[in-house]
């Protein structure tokens, strides 16, 4: 029994330093994302003003992958050819949809064969035809076999023709200048290789010709947790990482890549559901392997809308979809673990996130159990029970009401303060209940990726009303 | 057991982090009221001067009231903003409507201030006037570390006086990495001076035949630059860099200068060249100078191991051609390589020629 205790001594002091080195590096993010904010709002003027610079932006290719989009999927492309850009093409995958998506492009956009002279940089599946608008010449589809989102891109990179590629979700809703926002940092600086725009969420906002006209709150309690959690991941998590160019992830939602890094490290994996952020945790580790000088950067404006779950069953799966993505994405690129010219992504933000956002879930199970073990047996006392939970509920709430500030203090998009305060509850509710919910799905995303369960193409139900209504 | 004073500690260090978000709260509250006030304060501002904006650019200058301390940070925006807008006599009196305003101290003071918005509008401000009594504390900061507040430092000097921003910045423009090519070119640009180019075209023909790397870079940076300069001004150094360096970075930048026939024998002879960036300008160069004779030289490319330089060269074949269905359509007939083909039908089918 006193071994027992004694075990049980040593775990209370494991997860007491787990506890502290978690949050005290999610704290130190969130004061890096406040300074690196600072200074993007003390510059934020000048991006205002009008810009004559559009000579000397790279034209960019848009690679929108499709999978049974044929409710969207016109409406989404019609707002992408509005886009103000000087010099961009358009570029659809239909990766075999079972639905009408081919014939719905077909029927909007006039679509011809198209003889395209098809260059195999990566492999991917057969390619059944390509298809060019004879209203948009910038537009063209590419009718393929099915082989997941990650395959479609990378028949999409193929067939580019411009150095830049944006990579968004069929649905995404973007801002007229949004490309305009992502393409900055390659401008500003040769080395960098790839770019992150934030992505908000559109439910319960007004989109209207396929962009977003007003900002406003989902009905729903579930979508409106996510909002908070966005906040949290984009405007703390990444900018915070990508003041030291250290960001493993860039949201497939939208990013913008530079497509000679991208080929030479092989492309997109298609045998991973994590596609995106495996494609991030590569370039880092293929660049720092090579010694070759290089930056990922995150751009803190909203530039990218996507519609979140609205019902438990999706985001469930949605969650664990994420929580696999993520640890292949670490274990795909172990090389960058401690590695000697690893810098700041393979020294920091690699442990960091195998540790805490990869496995912390399995921890903080065990820790949870364990407090509730400790305390009916009586290791751990009432006191410490009760001022450790209190601890890590306020710390919680903290950092989502940081978020909220940064938020308020970069670009305030929400217009009405009652959604201040609306939203403020919710930082404060979805600790109880909702954090604990997400982490027994982030457990089975983690049980998923041991046990190799097959993944598959990451499509989720859309109600899109925001669109019905107003496109 | 954890100890008591460890409970304790975690219980102080909670009400620390309560106190701490109610804090946070406080300021995200005080955020909005601040928002609100700011976007009401700055609503009334335009509702008077817009219009007194509007007749000053017309030319009524006179009738400026005085501008309030709280008011002058919106004069700023709106002053830069339609700065950024307008053209010519209008810039000018802009810059009268500023004076007037007396404005111009208060642009000092931000100058010398350490925020860098303050810096960074100061410095626009500045730039947009032509003010040379702060040259010195301009050129300063030109030289800090810090990229961007460092050129628009430099771009504000080359709105004051061109000539004398190149002679105090032409060492930095070529070494300092993280000034990216296409704004300072940009900066040239809206400068427009043909002294400042020809300037830069003779330190590029000073450079042409230039082998060590630290020189090959500045002469790379000098020939982006040279891409927004009058051709004739460019052109000689151009010639001359083509015909001394043998850098193939060099040679394919000078490739994307030439536009006259007479340059057509040094085009041709960097169609076989080993790099493929160089046989792809040399494809492209060919398409615009060349003749319909040129088409079975260039046809040669189309066969290239390197799917840019067969997709270049199908464009130009296009281009050299007028994009004639029956010279392609025959030239077509002639091509035994496939992917050559394929790949003049995809130029042909882009460019809508049957």
């Amino acid at each position: 029994m006193s071994h027992f205790v004694d075990v049980m001594l040593s775990l209370q002091w494991f997860f007491l330093l787990y506890f502290i080195v978690v949050n005290g590096g999610y704290l130190a993010l969130n004061i890096l994302s406040y300074l690196s904010l600072q200074r993007h709002i003390d510059i934020q003027f000048f991006e205002d003003l009008p810009k004559a610079y559009n000579n000397f932006k790279p034209p960019i290719s848009l690679l929108v992958p499709a999978y049974n989009e044929a409710s969207t999927i016109a409406a989404s492309v019609r707002s992408l050819l509005q886009l103000t850009y000087h010099e961009f093409e358009i570029i659809v995958i239909n990766d075999g949809s079972k639905d009408e998506t081919m014939a719905e492009l077909q029927r909007e956009f006039d679509l011809a064969p198209f003889e395209e002279a098809y260059w195999h940089k990566l492999p991917t599946e057969t390619i059944n035809g390509i298809w060019r608008s004879t209203r948009y010449p910038n537009l063209r589809v590419i009718d393929k076999e099915n082989g997941g989102k990650a395959d479609s891109l990378n028949a999409g990179i193929n067939a580019s023709r411009y150095p830049l590629f944006c990579a968004i979700d069929a649905d995404s809703v973007l801002q007229r200048n949004s490309l305009q926002l992502i393409v900055q940092p390659f401008i500003e600086d040769a080395r960098t290789i790839a770019a992150g725009g934030t992505v908000r969420v559109v439910n319960g906002c007004e989109v209207s010709g396929g962009f977003l006209t007003s900002v406003g709150l989902p009905h729903k309690l579930l979508p409106r947790l996510q909002i908070v959690e966005y906040l949290r991941s984009f405007l703390f998590g990444r900018l915070g990482w990508s003041s030291f160019n250290a960001m493993l992830i860039i949201s497939g939602a939208f990013g913008l890549f530079r497509k000679s890094s991208v080929i030479d490290a092989g492309g997109y994996r298609t045998d991973t559901v994590g596609e995106d952020m495996e494609l991030v945790v590569r370039l880092h580790r293929l660049h720092r392997k090579q010694r070759i000088p290089y930056r990922i950067v995150f751009v803190p404006n909203p530039a990218c809308w996507t519609e979140v779950p609205e019902t438990v069953h999706v985001l469930k799966k949605q969650r664990i979809r994420w929580q696999r993505g993520l640890l292949e994405s670490m274990q795909m690129n172990l090389g960058l673990f401690f590695n000697l010219h690893g810098g700041w992504a393979g020294w920091l933000a690699f442990p960091f996130t195998l540790l805490f956002e990869g496995l912390g879930p399995m921890i903080e199970i065990f820790g949870y159990a364990f407090m509730i073990a400790g305390f009916s047996i009586g290791v751990v006392s009432l006191p410490a029970f009760l001022a450790f939970t209190l601890l890590a509920i306020v710390l919680g709430i903290l950092l989502s009401i940081s978020s909220l500030m940064l938020e308020e203090m970069s670009f305030h998009l929400f217009p009405r303060p009652q959604q201040l305060v609306q939203l403020s509850l919710v930082s404060i509710i979805e600790h109880f209940g909702y954090r604990q919910l997400t982490l027994v799905w982030r457990i089975e995303g983690l049980l998923h990726w041991l046990f190799g369960t097959k993944g598959s193409w990451g499509a989720m139900p859309r109600s899109a009303q925001w669109q019905q209504h107003n496109t | 057991m954890l100890s008591e004073h460890l409970i304790q500690i975690v219980v102080w260090l909670s009400m620390t982090l309560l106190v701490l978000m109610l804090l946070l709260l406080l300021r995200i509250a005080l955020l909005r009221i601040n928002l609100i006030a700011h976007t009401s304060r700055e609503r009334i501002f335009l509702e008077v001067w817009q219009p007194l904006f509007a007749s000053a650019i017309a030319g009524d200058t006179d009738n400026l009231p005085q501008l309030e301390e709280d008011e002058k940070i919106y004069f700023m925006k709106l002053w830069n903003h339609l700065h950024q807008s307008l053209r010519g006599p209008a810039k000018r009196r802009l810059n009268i409507i500023a004076l007037r305003c007396g404005i111009l101290h208060d642009v000092y003071s931000l100058l010398h201030r350490k925020g860098l918005r303050s810096q960074l509008l100061a410095l626009t401000m500045l730039g947009h006037l032509e003010d040379r009594s702060a040259w010195t504390e301009i050129l300063r900061l030109a030289k800090h570390r810090d990229t961007l507040l460092s050129f628009v430092a430099a771009r504000a000097l080359f709105q004051i006086h061109p000539e004398a921003a190149l002679n105090d910045l032409k060492q930095l423009m070529l070494e300092r990495e993280d000034w990216p090519p296409a704004q300072l070119a940009l900066l040239l640009q809206e400068a427009n001076r043909e002294s400042i180019f020809t300037v830069l075209a003779n330190t590029a023909n000073d450079l042409a035949g230039s082998t060590n790397p630290t020189e090959l870079g500045r002469l790379s940076r000098l020939l982006h630059l040279l891409e927004v300069a009058p051709y004739q001004l460019a052109i000689p150094a151009v010639r001359a860099t083509l015909a001394a360096n043998q850098k193939d970075e060099i040679i394919a930048q000078c490739l994307k200068f030439l536009r006259e026939p007479s340059d057509l024998p040094a085009v041709k002879k960097h169609i076989g060249h080993p790099n493929w960036v160089v046989r792809l300008q040399a494809a492209k160069a060919l398409g615009r100078i060349g003749s319909p004779s040129d088409q079975h030289q260039l046809a040669v490319l189309l066969r290239d191991p390197v799917w840019w330089v067969r997709y270049r060269t199908a464009q130009a074949l296009v281009t050299l051609t007028r994009g004639d269905s029956q010279t392609l359509s025959e030239l077509r007939a002639h091509l035994a390589d496939r992917y050559a083909v394929d790949m003049l039908k995809m130029a042909m089918s882009e460019k809508g020629v049957q």
